[in-house]
């Protein structure tokens, strides 16, 4: 229970914190609110249309392969951690590896899967 | 300092949450959230056990898991927005050109 | 490091032909012609060539893979299936305008994977290769993109899929935790050492992996994806993964439960009894009530999964032996059925309803002979290969003393000789509808397929001691 305490004194200084400044703005400061400062952002272009209008397919699209060559490169990671154990063999693996990811990495290429524009 | 046990009953909560979803929400997206909860309950438990038998070889099978479960997400979205343009909703009580 | 590469030449030789095709697609203009199946199937044989020469060797690489004479029998299967698929799919990629290199590289990596999960010694890698093959065999399901119900099967298909891995994979997770190893004769020795007192956490693993095992061999109560999957797939998909699918997952669920697991056997052996009764008797029972052919087929395909539950459970040397015997009749009939009703499907008509046979003797006399000479196999007569396949599974059930499973087997085969005889008859005695179907000229690698399937049922059902002795030959290499 003892580690616990300090978590505990800084989670109450923590929201207390927040609870203080927030409640000595609404207190001290002045309010007049007018309909440009209800909108969402204060700052930048008046918001155009609603937030929850529908994404492209392109942008899944991209985000998927983005999701898998990431990961993928997650590997190079223990393989640099192991790099002077395993040696030549490694090497060779890790260079078939990136060579397996760049076919598929020219095949979405070619598909035309990350063109990014409406010129189609 | 907690123990192995308390690190499997996690992951067993874990897993049976992700188990849960799956039958219990209705939307694709979140069926494939609970799938992926269950893949990452299960990367706990190999985590966990890897501590106890004090080997490296638990996180290095997590990376595999990880990738097969990166590889499985983006296999499920692209089928899932190929059904979207169907069906133009994300209920799978919708589907119903196949008898279950 | 390099001279124990061996055992993994085969699926070298496919996973090479994959990203060949691959790498074919991304440079094909749109309609372009490109001879990408042929390219598959030189790989293949590749494959089969290297299979041939690793035989009796014992070959194996990074203690992961190891080229038994038991995977590499599966191995032969499993090649055969992948040539076989491509020949029948030819007509069916040209008729749907499928995107040609995209399906032909989604079946060869698919097989790569199952070749990969035959030799697999090793839990881990049995689950990567597992989620190879069905990643793979996801998206041929869904390949259809423009039909509702092919990508709504490939859904249902994904995460029924994705939900019985992750269950497996928690499975894999106990073993490794209480056994220290994920590789299959460290853990079996593992577990022949405290074999008195299993712990909970053991058959704790050994139930998910077992619900793992269940779900891709479609055995009940984890059938439920099957004839949705099956309907929605193109049928030379169908063909692959009703068979390709099932002979890998069988082959890694026999290497696990009979090697791996063998010392718990009194704890697995009666749920494997009540699941292959299960699904015996679901499949044939709801096969019967089935208005699509393929539908049927596929609670066929659920029934046949039971009987090589049946063989497992039996476990003896027969038993074994049986188990490779049942896959490859089972695979080479079920991929000749498909193959036949992938040529029978048009664009304008799916033609899959039984009713859609009515007549099709006086069209096409050779399709029907063909199509009654498979149904016939698969509903077990005696002078095809699917005779003498049920024929070995049961003698070995009785020798082990499962006769009620054995008598139970039996009834069910009887039972569904039921639905397949409706076809023939549909096919033979009804007059054809107003609108029978016409086949458009075959394609001469469809009809050789369906010729060298037609010849090795015959061959296994007439001549089945060779491939026996092979298959007796095999299972002694493992257990």
């Amino acid at each position: 229970m003892q580690g616990w305490l300090s978590i505990f004194i800084m989670l109450i200084v923590g929201l207390a914190f927040g609870g203080i400044m927030v409640g000595l703005g609404v207190l001290l400061g002045p309010s007049k609110p007018s309909p440009e400062k209800s909108a969402p952002y204060e700052c930048g272009m008046p918001a155009v249309g609603d937030a929850r209008e529908r994404q492209s397919v392109k942008f899944y699209l991209v985000a998927m392969i983005f999701l898998l060559f990431d990961i993928e490169v997650a590997f190079l990671y223990p393989w640099a951690m192991a790099l002077r154990d395993l040696g030549w063999p490694g090497f060779v693996q890790v260079v078939l590896f990136m060579g397996l990811l760049l076919t598929g990495y020219i095949y979405v290429w070619r598909k035309g899967a990350l063109d990014w524009g409406a010129d189609k | 300092m907690p123990s192995l046990n308390d690190y499997l009953v996690l992951s067993a909560l874990l897993f049976a949450i992700g188990a849960g979803g799956v039958f219990m929400r209705r939307n694709l997206i979140t069926i494939l959230l609970s799938i992926e909860i269950m893949l990452n309950a299960v990367n706990l438990t190999f985590v966990a056990f890897g501590r106890a038998l004090g080997t490296a070889d638990g996180q290095i099978i997590v990376f595999f898991v990880m990738t097969v479960a990166a590889a499985e997400a983006a296999v499920g979205l692209a089928i899932v927005i190929a059904l979207f343009r169907h069906r133009e909703s994300l209920n799978p009580d919708t589907f119903k050109a196949l008898k279950w | 490091m390099f001279n124990s590469l061996s055992a993994i030449v085969p699926m070298a030789c496919v996973t090479a032909a994959a990203i060949a095709a691959m790498t074919a697609e991304a440079f094909r203009a749109p309609r372009e012609r490109m001879p990408i199946g042929p390219l598959g199937i030189v790989g293949l044989i590749g494959a089969a060539i290297s299979t041939f020469l690793l035989w009796n060797r014992n070959a194996t690489s990074f203690d992961m893979v190891v080229a038994d004479n038991f995977g590499l029998f599966v191995t032969w299967i499993l090649i055969l299936v992948g040539i076989l698929s491509i020949a029948f799919s030819s007509p069916v990629v040209e008729r749907e305008g499928l995107p040609l290199g995209e399906y032909y590289a989604l079946m060869l990596f698919a097989t790569a994977g199952m070749i990969l999960m035959a030799m697999a010694s090793d839990l881990l890698l049995i689950f990567l290769a597992l989620e190879v093959l069905s990643l793979a065999v996801y998206v041929l399901t869904g390949i259809r993109r423009d039909s509702a119900v092919a990508t709504e099967a490939a859904m249902k298909y994904f995460l029924l899929g994705a939900f019985a891995s992750a269950f497996f994979l928690y499975g894999i997770a106990f073993t490794w935790g209480v056994t220290g190893s994920t590789n299959l004769t460290k853990i079996g020795a593992a577990i022949a050492a405290q074999s008195m007192a299993p712990s909970p956490m053991l058959l704790f693993a050994m139930g998910m992996l077992f619900v793992g095992f269940a779900f891709k061999v479609s055995a009940v109560p984890f059938h439920m994806w099957t004839p949705d999957a099956y309907e929605g797939a193109p049928p030379p998909v169908t063909g692959f993964m009703s068979t390709g699918v099932k002979a890998a997952a069988f082959a890694a669920f026999t290497r696990v439960f009979l090697a791996a697991f063998e010392p718990l056997r009194g704890e697995w052996a009666d749920v494997v009894w009540a699941v292959a009764a299960a699904t015996m008797i679901v499949g044939t029972v709801v096969g019967v009530s089935q208005s699509s052919i393929k539908r049927m087929l596929a609670y066929s395909s659920i029934a046949h999964g039971g009987y090589l539950l049946v063989a497992l459970l039996a476990g003896n040397d027969l038993g074994k032996g049986a188990i490779l015997f049942y896959l490859a009749t089972y695979a080479i009939t079920n991929l000749g059925a498909f193959g036949l009703i992938g040529l029978i499907e048009s664009r304008e008509r799916a033609n899959d309803q039984i009713s859609d046979y009515a007549g099709l003797w006086q069209q096409h006399p050779w399709l029907a002979a063909l199509m009654a000479m498979f149904l016939l196999s698969l509903g077990g007569f005696p002078p095809f290969g699917g005779f003498i396949a049920k024929y070995y599974v049961f003698i070995a059930a009785v020798q082990a003393g499962y006769t009620w499973l054995a008598i139970i087997g039996v009834l069910t085969s009887v039972v569904s000789v039921f639905f397949y005889l409706r076809v023939i008859v549909m096919m033979y005695m009804t007059p054809a509808s107003a609108t029978p179907i016409r086949v458009p000229s075959i394609p001469a690698i469809a009809a050789a397929a369906l010729v060298v399937t037609a010849v090795i049922v015959l061959y296994l059902g007439v001549l089945p001691a060779q491939v026996m002795d092979w298959a007796a030959a095999s299972i002694g290499t493992i257990f």
